[in-house]
């Protein structure tokens, strides 16, 4: 089998949170705790989960865009927790990311040949200005703007182009790994599938690894080899896109698979729904046990005293962390 | 009756760049009962459109054409006469629930105002069906939560407080505004759900604006499909799912991924960038996208005109190749 490219061991991400008295401890808020996975090359993997179950600390923290509390992140061997800033620094270019909010990911002030050819400038200082030119000449059509528009501002461009723009930036350093961050999320709806497809298309021309992290699980099950659900800064579940749609072994997958509306109207009006109770409990106070059992229809005293681990389900792809996957 | 009915609705909006149409031409009725819901992109004059009927414009918006609620005009009332009318007989529910909820007051006296002032009811009695009524949204411990403050309550509870608060008189007619886009998928059904409740039960028509075509399959009879600020289809919500009869209508079904079927391997991706409203062509807003473009497109504005399906389509082409 292939060596993964990204192994991704316990990973923890705390913020400490001051507490009420003057001097009482911090209280750390587990954004990220305990995070498992490995990135295949030319995989892309999902992550999907409700606002503030870390999806995106979680895509920081692999970059070490943020610092990890605990655990391990493995790039093609190497450990980068343990390398010095310098060295991470190098590393960084192999990995980029792309940000939800296209315009305020961009410098107002640069002009976009200019933003597309920071990373060379930072990176490669030997270029010279010609070579750089040539390089941001060819990364434009490849995500398709028109070369001639490299001298223009960000503000003249719409939402979908500004993605573009974000995308052939983090694209030109000729990266193994790109971290999507929402990428679509913000856009129109007409918008979404040509950026979608841009990404495909990448990733398929350089065999790149994409991370797609999105709330959107209809984008996600188009795009994603894989797909981990995440809650409260937790794995609840791990499988193949088509196997975690048809067959989802967590009651949590299962209920925001049902949550999803779908744009047919005889199917979607007789559709059975899972509706969760509440809303997201507070992650500075997550409930003992398995974390969802607040919400969870099917929890019971077991749930609340023992934390379920992440085990597999039907083959060794297919994880799942429920103490009932077999009876639900 | 019509409950609405809006005809030759035009909006311009006075800018330093020139002047802006946001909304151009546009006419529909919502009957008593009914649920409309609204389609377009971000710039397609369906949340402007529906501030005009509110009688809610940004200062530098101008309105032509008419608005009638129940027969009566409402273009050119005062704001007095208009206060009898919004948050009574309609009202409106907006994507951050923190435009409608006054972050220094608790919620209990923005919510007993309301009463108060359109019923004349007494304090007591309004807090008491204040506090009904957010039972009825599904707050759970209602009467300790009625007193305290908006940013106390999670987005999804906050989003249910400003759908109590819309419903309290009762209302004729509740505009949503993209009520459930910030919220989480999970939270979203709830309140989807509370929607489809309250209207069976209390007959309240809805129009509902919204990007997302799940949510108005579920929700939606009718359908309006917008497009630089012009009305591209109107038709029942099973003509516009199952015959769309407009390209761009038809576009955006073809692009969104659906989560219940493997889609292939390629999304069909409607080309090109939203339309500029302040550049926008002499003719049909959608030509420099639209796949089926021929001669009379660049040019003349297609007029809206009866549809196969029973709807209506503004486009040139006889049907859909």
């Amino acid at each position: 089998m292939t060596q993964p490219i990204l192994s991704v061991r316990d990973l923890k991400v705390h913020f400490p949170l001051r507490g009420k008295g003057l001097f009482s401890s911090s209280i750390p808020l587990k954004a990220v705790d305990g995070v498992s996975f490995d990135l295949f090359p030319r995989e892309t993997l999902g992550i999907v989960g409700e606002s503030g179950c870390g999806k995106s600390t979680l895509g920081r923290a692999i970059l070490h865009l943020l610092p990890p509390t605990s655990g391990k992140v493995v790039w093609l061997g190497e450990d980068l927790t343990l390398l010095p800033s310098e060295a991470l620094r190098r590393k960084r270019q192999e990995m980029q990311i792309v940000f939800q909010d296209p315009l305020a990911s961009l410098d107002p002030r640069m002009t976009i040949g200019d933003i597309i050819a920071e990373p060379l400038r930072t990176f490669q200082p030997h270029l010279t200005k010609s070579q750089i030119q040539d390089r941001v000449m060819e990364i434009l059509p490849q995500v398709g703007l028109n070369p001639f528009m490299r001298n223009r501002y960000p503000h003249e461009f719409s939402g979908g182009q500004c993605q573009r723009i974000g995308i052939a930036r983090a694209m030109i350093l000729k990266p193994k790994l790109i971290i999507c961050d929402e990428p679509v999320s913000a856009l129109d709806v007409s918008i979404r599938a040509q950026i979608v497809n841009l990404l495909q298309d990448l990733q398929e021309k350089f065999g790149i690894s994409l991370i797609f992290i999105s709330h959107d699980l209809s984008i996600v099950r188009h795009i994603c080899h894989r797909i981990m659900v995440l809650y409260l800064g937790r794995v609840m579940e791990i499988a193949p896109a088509a196997e975690i749609y048809n067959h989802p072994r967590h009651p949590y997958t299962k209920a925001l698979i049902s949550a999803v509306p779908i744009p047919d109207p005889r199917k979607e009006r007789k559709k059975q729904r899972t509706l969760l109770k509440g809303d997201l409990p507070s992650p500075v106070a997550p409930p003992s046990g398995c974390v969802f059992r607040t919400r969870c229809p099917q929890a019971d005293a077991r749930c609340a005293a023992e934390v379920p681990i992440l085990e597999t389900a039907e083959n060794e792809r297919h994880l799942v962390a429920c103490h009932y996957w077999r009876t639900t | 009756m019509a409950l609405l009915e809006v005809e030759n609705l035009n909006i311009r909006f006075h800018t330093p760049d020139g002047e802006v149409a946001a909304a151009t031409n546009l006419s529909f009725a919502i009957n008593e009962g009914d649920s409309l819901g609204i389609v377009g992109e971000s710039g397609s004059g369906k949340t402007q459109m529906f501030l005009a009927i509110m009688g809610l414009l940004a200062k530098n918006g101008s309105v032509t054409g008419s608005i009638r609620f129940q027969g009566r005009e409402l273009i050119g009332l005062s704001r007095t006469q208009l206060n009898a009318i919004r948050g009574v007989d309609m009202a409106m529910i907006f994507q951050d629930p923190m435009t409608s909820l006054n972050p220094f007051l608790r919620v209990s006296r923005q919510m007993n105002e309301i009463l108060i002032e359109h019923k004349g009811l007494s304090e007591n009695d309004a807090d008491r069906q204040a506090i009904a009524m957010l039972e009825r949204v599904g707050i759970p411990d209602a009467a300790r939560r009625y007193r305290l403050y908006p940013h106390e309550f999670s987005g999804g509870m906050r989003q249910r407080v400003m759908i109590a608060m819309a419903l309290l008189c009762r209302p004729k007619l509740l505009i949503a505004d993209e009520p459930t886009t910030a919220l989480d998928v999970t939270v979203q059904a709830q309140i989807l759900e509370l929607l489809t409740e309250l209207r069976q039960e209390v007959g309240t028509s809805i129009a509902m604006i919204t990007h997302d075509l799940g949510v108005i399959a579920g929700l939606c009879d009718q359908v309006m499909v917008m497009y630089g600020g012009r009305v591209a289809e109107r038709a029942s919500a099973e003509t516009i799912f199952y015959h769309p009869q407009h390209p761009y209508t038809q576009g955006l079904l073809q692009s969104v991924p659906r989560l219940d079927q493997k889609t292939e391997k390629r999304l069909v991706a409607i080309p090109g960038q939203p339309p500029n409203l302040q550049k926008l062509s002499a003719g049909c807003p959608f030509t420099p996208r639209c796949p089926y473009r021929f001669e009379p497109c660049p040019t003349l504005v297609p007029q809206l005109r009866p549809a196969a399906g029973g709807g209506f389509k503004a486009c040139h082409l006889e049907a859909l190749p």
